[in-house]
């Protein structure tokens, strides 16, 4: 009896806090969910409504401004997973003839999407973040409203038309470059020949319709995230700050998210 | 005959979680006149005249604008509201990537839909009221706080509202800009005959261009009446805060 009350004595306070902040995080998640669909709902509801200027100008961000890090980033990704594969390939069916067209139907259908955008959610979600997030901390969100110029028509809609037309083409261009640090890996690392690597048999229509669905669908869902984080920042610099972190956060794991869906609807439908 | 009421508040309530920083306020703005509402920081003044514009929503009471209820209003509906009640922050928030002329330009061109060209014009007339017009090419982050405040002032009034809701316009500012600033909102209201709502701790500020004052203590209201009334008042709250002494009620 006194042995039970003991262990009720220590294990109840390890365990309510546990329980307790496992409830309040879910309940923080469930809103923060809330806010995003609802940010969402806003603007299919306001979608006619571009900033033409405003629009460019952020493609121009997602594009140009980003094409560096991509392109380094991007780079160094296909010397990698050509090393590995052709390492790999060597070792299991010691045939390294696929390792171009493999790689090629890979890149477009997955890692030049998504790798791009996480690149894209780091550099250019987390601008967004912590440029709304400081209007919003410093009341500029609340003068536009007042000036009648709605944060959603005025702030988001330019980001995400932005994403939509810069993501396809960053994309694009990540890819090729990885491709193209491949090839030199492939050559220069296994011996593979340029004829062989450059090969697009394994590529199918099907391959780049799904590349595509997912640019378009990740150049939407990373301003998406950001700008809801940015819209819900609080307090000062350390609001901007954690808005930031949200963002980046938010929008990797729904590129993820979404990359499994479009992926997995695309075998369904298409193969 | 008196004049009207533009604005009242009547048992407006307000809490933040367990903060309850409005219980139960009421008083009246008269059309024309330069109202102050003054308080301690934490006093719930701000949040007042935001309950006005629609950037918070009251918990219960009841705010009337010129004759309507807006306690219950829509974001659509106080859309149209804010074309007549403008609202000067605190820091100024100009939009730091544009330039002087396109903060002004850019909420009359949403606000009335007009041209380019017409929206500059109206905002460089603006911008010579309050003796800003040179500075149209410059971005605000080049300007003293005492020019971005008047350039906020600008930016309001371009608007043409019938109010304007000043939230602390000298905080921040040196003496000499804080009494041009104090001027302003006074020959504004006088030439422009815009009624302004001041929120404020200043009470040079109170002394030179209130009409009339609403004191907030502990979340009611403490004094409401004319300024000299209020400077003159032996309340000890009030005697207080109007001798800035350290030791008081408060």
């Amino acid at each position: 009896m006194a042995a039970d009350t003991k262990v009720e004595e220590v294990s109840t306070p390890k365990t309510i806090p546990i329980v307790s902040a496992m409830g309040r995080w879910t309940l923080e998640e469930l809103s923060a969910l809330r806010t995003s669909w609802q940010l969402w709902l806003s603007v299919c509801a306001n979608w006619r409504k571009i900033e033409w200027r405003a629009t460019i100008h952020q493609a121009h961000e997602v594009t140009n401004r980003s094409a560096l890090l991509v392109a380094v980033v991007m780079a160094f990704t296909g010397a990698i997973l050509i090393v590995q594969g052709g390492t790999q390939a060597q070792r299991i069916v010691g045939d390294l003839s696929p390792i171009g067209p493999a790689f090629l139907q890979l890149l477009i259908r997955e890692f030049g999407p998504v790798i791009t955008a996480f690149m894209i959610a780091a550099r250019y979600g987390a601008g967004i973040a912590a440029e709304i997030g400081s209007m919003r901390v410093t009341e500029q969100i609340d003068a536009l409203r007042l000036a009648g110029a709605p944060p959603v028509q005025y702030l988001v809609l330019p980001r995400i038309y932005g994403g939509l037309l810069g993501m396809l083409p960053i994309i694009v261009f990540g890819s090729v470059i990885a491709y193209y640090t491949g090839a030199v890996t492939a050559f220069y690392g296994f011996g593979v020949g340029w004829d062989t690597y450059f090969s697009t048999s394994f590529v199918k229509l099907a391959d780049v319709a799904v590349g595509v669905a997912k640019s378009l669908t990740f150049g939407i869902a990373v301003p998406l995230m950001s700008c809801d984080a940015g819209l819900n920042a609080r307090g000062g610099a350390a609001g901007v700050g954690q808005a930031t972190t949200r963002a980046v956060i938010a929008s990797s794991v729904l590129v993820l998210f979404l990359d499994l869906v479009v992926g997995t609807l695309g075998y369904l439908l298409l193969g | 005959m008196g004049r009207k009421e533009v604005i009242s508040f009547a048992d407006v309530y307000k809490s933040f979680g367990e903060n309850h920083v409005l219980r139960g306020v009421s008083f009246e703005v008269l059309e024309g006149d330069v109202h102050f509402i003054l308080g301690h920081s934490g006093a719930g003044k701000s949040v007042l005249i935001k309950q006005l514009v629609g950037l918070l929503a009251p918990d219960a009471g009841k705010i009337v604008f010129d004759g309507d209820d807006i306690t219950t209003y829509k974001e659509k509906q106080f859309t149209d509201l804010r074309k007549r009640c403008q609202f000067v922050f605190q820091h100024s928030t100009l939009f730091d990537s544009r330039t002087v002329l396109e903060n002004i330009a850019m909420p009359i061109r949403k606000r009335f839909g007009v041209e380019r060209e017409e929206a500059n014009e109206a905002a460089i007339e603006a911008l010579t009221k309050v003796n800003a017009e040179k500075y149209v090419d410059v971005l605000p982050d080049e300007l003293g706080h005492g020019l971005r405040k008047r350039i906020a002032i600008a930016r309001a009034i371009a608007l043409k509202p019938e109010v304007v809701l000043y939230d602390e316009p000298t905080t921040g500012l040196d003496p000499v800009n804080a009494r041009r600033t104090d001027r302003l909102i006074r020959d504004l209201a006088d030439r422009l005959k815009i009624t302004s709502v001041v929120v404020s701790h200043d009470l040079i500020s109170l002394r030179s261009i209130a009409d009339r004052v609403t004191f907030l203590n502990g979340g009611f209201v403490a004094f409401e009446g004319r300024a000299m009334e209020f400077v003159r008042n032996e309340d000890p709250i009030i005697h207080q805060f109007v001798h800035h002494a350290h030791v008081g009620p408060n």
